[in-house]
């Protein structure tokens, strides 16, 4: 960026106050970096009122997925294409998920043509690992896990359980999080 | 085609123009005044401005105080507009709710002819069309927030680390020709609540410092420099955030 590029001087009235406080003072310690790079960094926080959100916010692909799903419940639901306890059923079992798992991964969600509500965990950064399940009409679970690292498999027998069994949610939590175990 | 929003997250729009020296005196403090006469109808409202600038041309040393750029602000009735002079400087700032591009841009130009009249500049150093917006969305409990779902622009991150963010800034310069310009676009988190995440979106469109418009074709540049923010501005965010965010007005 040369000067040339930069060269119209900051004319808006807003935020002055702010400004002059300083909304963030970075503590660098990098021995590398130029003075004329850290100048240009706090005067851009200074002039922009640079400021964290109140909460962190997701910037990924699978969120945004996850969250579209979300946001189309309710009218699924009215619409009879999900059953209530389908989706009581995979709301709990996100929350209990997430409870063991705070950065758990989003998964791939959708419902079939003959009413099953489908949700895999399933990325590919993470070759050879999968979960997955599927929710019937009534609420039971049909799942799934496979992890080829460690030659596991896991997955429902034949009576479906209401609830997702804690052996399975350990699968989740341990293998689906942001810095989950075993991955690189 | 002008966008029209019922909720605009536009805070500040701005243009204005840098001198080249005058010709037939330097410029002095009575400059301002004798333009504040001619004016004085329309902005009647006098304000000495004295508060901290950053000339990012000139990078301030960690530490040191930014050195004030001091201007005459004269400001409309309802102080929704405000007209700034300083040293071989003018700018027509235009707060919320906005004044409209089209009557932004003539105030500059119907004031500059004044300028011209009074100070005599002999070009133009530099030239800018700057909208500053703050946006600010909702938290939402029960689905949780995601950057995709309301912006086009996202920071980027390097693999391996979570992909929850509080605190970015984006900063990005382009080159533009016929006119030639600098486009700068700058993104980030700015002070929000407990319930609303904020941000600042900052479009600049700057003159480069080796082809500035001459007085004739500064209205040219300007709208140029309109239409390309305006451009920017639409792509930068979802079709959502327009319509449920900004609540675009479509006619």
């Amino acid at each position: 960026m040369s000067s040339a590029q930069v060269s119209f001087i900051d004319l808006s009235t807003r935020g002055t106050e702010q400004a002059r406080r300083g909304a963030i003072r970075p503590s660098d310690i990098a021995t590398r970096a130029s003075n004329e790079a850290k100048a240009r960094y706090d005067a851009t926080a200074r002039v922009l009122g640079l400021h964290p959100l109140p909460r962190p916010v997701a910037i990924d692909v699978e969120s945004a997925r996850w969250f579209a799903f979300l946001d189309t419940l309710e009218a699924r639901v009215a619409a009879g294409s999900m059953s209530p306890v389908q989706c009581s059923t995979l709301l709990s079992i996100w929350d209990r998920a997430r409870a063991r798992q705070p950065s758990l991964r989003r998964p791939a969600v959708g419902v079939s043509d003959d009413g099953l509500l489908n949700a895999s965990w399933s990325f590919i950064d993470m070759p050879g690992r999968v979960f997955s399940m599927e929710i019937q009409r009534d609420g039971a679970i049909d799942w799934f896990y496979r992890d080829a690292a460690t030659d596991t498999s896991r997955g429902s027998e034949d009576e479906l359980p209401r609830e997702l069994p804690a052996e399975a949610l350990e699968f989740l939590a341990a293998g689906f999080g942001m810095n989950p175990a075993g991955s690189r | 085609m002008a966008l029209r929003y019922q909720k605009p997250p536009l805070v500040e729009a701005l243009c204005g123009v840098r001198f080249a020296s005058t010709q037939e005196r330097s410029w002095d403090w009575a400059i301002p005044g004798m333009l504040y006469e001619r004016i004085r109808d329309r902005f009647p409202i006098r304000r000495e401005h004295h508060a901290i600038n950053i000339p990012v041309a000139t990078p301030v040393p960690m530490g040191a105080a930014a050195p004030s750029i001091e201007r005459l602000q004269f400001v409309s009735g309802d102080e929704n507009t405000v007209v700034q002079v300083g040293p071989d400087l003018l700018a027509v700032n235009s707060l919320r709710p906005h004044l409209g591009w089209a009557e932004l841009r003539d105030t500059l130009l119907d004031i500059l002819i004044v300028y011209r009249d009074i100070a005599s500049p002999s070009g133009i150093a530099t030239t800018a069309v700057r909208y500053i917006n703050r946006v600010e969305i909702p938290f939402l409990a029960e689905s949780g927030f995601t950057l995709e779902r309301y912006f086009n622009v996202l920071p980027g991150l390097p693999a391996g680390v979570p992909r929850m963010v509080t605190t970015f800034v984006i900063h990005t310069e382009v080159e533009y020709e016929a006119p030639a310009a600098i486009f700068r676009f700058l993104f980030g988190t700015t002070e929000s609540t407990a319930q609303i995440a904020a941000f600042t979106l900052d479009y600049e469109h700057v003159s480069q410092e080796s082809s500035p418009p001459t007085f004739d074709s500064l209205r040219g540049w300007l709208d140029a420099g309109h239409d390309r923010i305006e451009l920017a501005f639409y792509g930068s965010f979802t079709p959502m955030t327009h319509a449920e965010v900004f609540q675009e007005i479509r006619s």
